[in-house]
Formats: C-alpha cells, sequence, structure tokens
C-alpha cells in the first residue's frame, strides 16, 4: 500500500519533467520525419553520401550509408547522444529520489510511519518504468504520426514497425540498465547531486570506453565492459536483428542494480 | 522484551566508528506521561529517537514501542507512533494539504479523521487557505505547526517529539502546551526532547539527561525540585551571631549581623526548629530555577 501512495506522490511531483520530455523528444521525432521527407522529396541521400569522403566512409563503415536515408534519419531520435543523455537523466533523476528523500528530510516523515522500507524503492523502480515507457511511447507516437503526416509518399522507405520497436526496446533496456546502476548508488548515498554525479561520471567512463573499443581494436575486450556495448542501433538500422542476448545484459545490469538497491537500502542508516 | 512499558531501551549502544553516539543506555517511560528526554546538542538525544522509529540500526541493545521491538517489528512499532522531527524535511513545491495527505495515507487508510485534523488546524491556526499554499511559502512557525499537525493527525498512542517548539512564537508555544495536556489526558505517551527547560519543568512528569551517550538523570520533575536545594535568607530584630552548627542539608552560605543566608536541601522543618527562639522578624525561600538544578548534569565534570 506504501509503495503506490509514494508512487502516485513521486509522480505527481515528476509529472512536469517527464511530460516535458515526452513532448520534446516526440516532437524531436517529428521534426526528424519532416527532414528525412524533405530530403528524400529533393533526392539529396545518394547526393550527400558521395559528399562523404571514401577513407571517413572505410572509418565508421557501412553504418553511414545506413545512416543517409529515409529511415535511417526517422530512426536517429531514437540513438541520438542527446536524446540518449535525456532519457538517462529522467532515469536517474527518478532513481535518486530515495537519496533526496534523506537529504531534504522527508524520508523521516515517510519512514515514520509503517511504511517499510522496501516500499521506498519499489515506488521508485515503478516510477522509472512507468516514466521510461511513456516517454518511450510518446516517442514512438511522434514518429507515426510524423510519417502519416509528414511523409505519406514515401511508405515504402518508411522504417519497419519491427526496427521500430527493436529500437525503442534497445533504448529502454539501456535506461533501463542505468536506472539499476543509479539506484545501487542512491540507496548508500545521502545526497542526490552525489548519487546523481556518481552514475553520470561512470555512464561517461562507459560510454568513453565503449567508443574507443569500437575504433580501435586493442581496446575491443575493455568495451565488453561498458553497457554501451550492448547497445548497438546501427546495426539495427542496417538490418541486423535486435540481439537477445545484448539485451539481457542490459536487464541483467539494471535488475542487478535495483536488487543492490533493496539490500543497502534496507541495512542503511537513514 | 515486553515490560508493559510505552518505551523500553535496554543495553542501548550505537558506534558510529570511533565515536560511540549512545553508550549502554537503559530507560523506560510509563504508558501516558509525558517524558522530556535532555541534553546538550550531540549529547545521542537524536540518535536515540531515530533509533526508536528505525532510521539507525543499534550496535548493540534494544528498544521496543509498546511492546514492539523497534527493530525486528519496526512496523508494528511505527504504526503506534506519531513523530514530528527536528528538522522538518517537507518538499517546498508541496502544499500544507498536500503534505498532510501524504503522511495521512501512510499512518493507514483509517488513521486519520477529517475532523480531528480540522481541529488540529484550527487549533494552532493554520486555515484552509495556509494549508492550501506551497510550503516555500511558509515562515518557519508555519512548518513547525504544520509539523505537529501531521504527527497529531492520526491521534498515535504514542509520540515523538523532537524540539516541538522550536520557532513557535508565544501564543502558539501556548496553544501546544494545551494539546499537549489534550493528548495526556486521553492517556496518550509522549516523548520529547527540548533545550527549553522551562517547558520541559512544565509539561513533562518525568526527565532524563543524557551526557555523551550516557544516562546521567532520571528523575520525576518534583522529585528535582525536592532535592534542589532552596535559598532561605533569615532577617533578625537584633543581632545573632552565626551558628555553630545547622541541621543536617542546610548550610550557612553567608551571614550579616541581622541576616542569614542558608541553602536548605529536603524539607525545611530542622531549620525552622533550629530558629525557633531566635527573633527573626522575616524569612524568605527562594525556590532554585529549573535551569539551575538541572545545570550539573548539563556539565562535563559533574556525574
Amino acid at each position: 500500500m506504501g509503495t503506490f501512495i509514494l508512487l502516485r506522490h513521486s509522480l505527481r511531483r515528476a509529472r512536469t519533467l517527464v511530460l516535458g520530455l515526452a513532448l520534446v523528444l516526440s516532437g524531436f521525432q517529428l521534426v526528424l520525419t519532416a527532414v528525412a521527407a524533405s530530403l528524400q522529396r529533393t533526392n539529396a541521400f545518394g547526393p550527400l553520401a558521395s559528399m562523404i569522403p571514401e577513407f571517413f566512409r572505410q572509418f565508421v563503415g557501412p553504418s553511414t550509408l545506413a545512416m543517409l536515408s529515409f529511415a535511417g534519419i526517422v530512426s536517429a531520435g531514437y540513438f541520438h547522444p542527446i536524446v540518449i543523455a535525456a532519457l538517462l537523466a529522467l532515469v536517474v533523476t527518478l532513481a535518486t529520489e530515495p537519496a533526496a528523500e534523506i537529504d531534504a528530510g522527508f524520508a523521516d516523515l515517510v519512514l515514520s510511519r509503517p511504511t517499510p522500507r522496501q516500499s521506498v524503492v519499489s515506488r521508485s523502480v515503478l516510477a522509472i518504468a512507468l516514466s521510461t515507457a511513456f516517454v518511450l511511447a510518446a516517442m514512438l507516437a511522434g514518429t507515426r504520426l510524423g510519417l502519416h503526416l509528414l511523409a505519406p509518399a514515401y511508405g515504402g522507405a518508411w522504417p519497419s514497425a519491427h526496427l521500430l520497436l527493436s529500437l525503442v526496446a534497445n533504448l529502454g533496456a539501456l535506461a533501463w540498465c542505468w536506472a539499476g546502476v543509479a539506484m545501487a548508488i542512491a540507496a548508500r548515498a545521502s545526497r542526490r547531486s552525489v548519487a546523481g554525479a556518481a552514475t553520470g561520471v561512470i555512464a561517461l567512463a562507459a560510454f568513453l570506453v565503449d567508443y574507443v573499443g569500437r575504433a580501435w581494436p586493442a581496446a575491443q575486450m575493455w568495451a565488453r565492459l561498458s553497457p554501451f556495448h550492448y547497445f548497438s542501433p546501427l546495426e539495427l538500422v542496417m538490418g541486423t536483428a535486435l540481439r537477445p542476448a545484448d539485451v539481457a545484459v542490459l536487464l541483467a545490469v539494471g535488475c542487478g542494480g535495483i536488487a543492490a538497491s533493496y539490500v543497502l537500502f534496507a541495512r542503511r542508516d537513514i | 522484551m515486553s515490560t508493559g512499558a510505552a518505551i523500553a531501551i535496554r543495553g542501548l549502544t550505537k558506534r558510529y566508528g570511533r565515536l560511540t553516539a549512545v553508550r549502554d543506555l537503559d530507560l523506560d517511560v510509563e504508558v501516558g506521561e509525558v517524558f522530556g528526554f535532555l541534553g546538550v546538542n550531540g549529547a545521542g538525544k537524536s540518535t536515540t529517537i531515530r533509533i526508536l522509529l528505525d532510521f539507525v540500526r543499534p550496535t548493540a541493545g534494544r528498544a521496543s514501542i509498546l511492546g514492539h521491538d523497534c527493530q525486528r517489528a519496526g512496523l508494528a512499532a511505527r504504526a503506534a507512533v506519531g513523530y514530528l522531527p527536528g528538522e522538518l524535511g517537507f518538499y517546498e513545491d508541496m502544499t500544507g494539504d498536500a503534505v498532510l495527505d501524504v503522511t495521512a495515507r501512510l499512518s493507514g487508510a483509517d488513521a486519520v479523521r477529517g475532523v480531528h485534523r480540522r481541529e488540529l488546524a484550527d487549533r494552532l491556526e493554520l486555515s484552509a487557505s495556509d494549508l492550501g499554499r506551497r510550503i516555500r511559502d511558509y515562515s518557519t512557525g508555519m512548518k513547525r505547526k504544520l509539523g505537529i499537525v501531521q504527527a497529531f493527525q492520526a491521534d498515535p498512542p504514542m509520540l515523538v517529539l523532537d524540539e516541538p517548539t522550536e520557532g513557535l512564537d508565544p501564543l502558539m508555544q501556548e496553544a501546544f502546551y494545551a494539546l499537549l495536556a489534550d493528548v495526556r489526558r486521553r492517556g496518550r505517551t509522549v516523548f520529547m526532547s527540548s533545550h527549553v527547560l522551562s517547558e520541559v519543568e512544565r509539561v513533562c512528569d518525568r526527565i532524563a539527561v543524557i551526557r555523551k551517550g550516557t544516562l546521567v538523570l532520571l528523575s520525576t520533575v518534583d522529585d528535582l525540585h525536592r532535592i534542589a536545594a532552596r535559598r532561605v535568607r533569615v532577617i533578625f530584630d537584633v543581632s545573632a551571631p552565626p551558628p555553630p552548627a545547622l541541621p543536617e542539608g542546610c548550610e550557612l552560605v553567608d551571614s550579616m549581623p541581622t541576616e542569614w543566608r542558608v541553602r536548605v536541601r529536603g524539607p525545611l522543618g530542622p531549620l525552622l526548629a533550629r530558629l525557633a527562639g531566635l527573633a527573626v522578624r522575616d524569612l524568605e525561600v527562594h525556590e532554585v530555577p529549573f535551569e539551575e538544578v538541572l545545570r550539573p548534569y548539563y556539565r562535563e565534570d559533574t556525574t
């Protein structure tokens, strides 16, 4: 019971953030569809691809060509770094709410009631799941709306529903993974800023490890340690199926972090 | 650990690394009493309260509320408690009503009667429009009043109050004391910490003083007054030489030709008997302020 009372309270407080982010990201999907339709209308994809120097094309691989297509541009909203950063900022904000409540003293009011500590963690898990699902659904709706309103003539070039769902699943799994990491850190922290900053630094380091690993064969082994290694949207755009093992790794890291947060939060002094 | 006490604390110890915040504390608070828990800042009051509410886990020892172990049966223990924290952690963007709603629902669906909450708010002069405002617009005193309402609104059998009148103006302090008198009449137990000794003297039945985590005094307020030394000024019509000896419990502090100043611990009878036959013109008895009675227990060099 306490979980749902706290969930309602949290969602009320976070509603502006969640609705705002959903609105901005779904709007971004609409804009990307408009850009893709414009390029398609002027047959610009071919000339654009030819302008890319050969050495750069070899460096980044065939994903460049996949990106320079109607489906590639439309899909870009699901793996654009700013979009990923915004979604991760949302989940980290929600995941660090237990630390924020301790910091503000609100935890004293909550936990002096017959409220189990698990309820505080469960609330955050549900808030993350519902908010992330809502934002991703809004993004998907933005894409579908954009395709129907702005690019009805290019139905043959549309990204398939399967591709879009795969991209959403991949992005959702990545968000879940970092939510788990943030929750585990926040379960021991007494300040949201510390938990958020620590998660941010770890995420940045993980991103760079994966980035270097993708570009430098000698670092490939280390890249496996990064959750971003298991997030491969460009491969999806190029036609590769979503690898269940990759999704499983991301979900497992997230679930492991959440399990740790239950244990750590139950044992700590408030 | 079922002792029948409202609060039973046995051998409670809490260490933070090398710092011992609470050391082997034993304490019983009886059902229906108003109990003052005193000490300087950092003495271990808040740590003890936080152990009672299971915010903090003890290093050793146990504590229970109404027979429920605070750690092993924390939910049952806390179901019986209304808590007013020393520092109120309200989110500034919440309204007073929202705070009361959330805390009421967490206390249990049927725990709070709207009429009772309204009455509490009225007594503390928190209007409906005040409660509809965001906390960021509240003064310190209004936040404290809101805190008191949230602690009392479920009418729990036990109230744990940390510095309850901090930030309240004198009128609201009176309203709070009246509220406390009401809950005492209805048999509720109050465990409160305070630095305002006049307040403790006024509202508490018993007090405990804790210093560096160790209990140094446990007494009723009445007993403290009884054992406290009174100052007696005896004025004579004619010169009276200093007495060679005074009865037990009496100590001559100063003597002038027609005046003695005596410190008396315990009953005045023996001193009055000693004065019989002397030309006493007047007798003044001064009670020692409560602050002075307690001061030695706050100091480090006294046990």
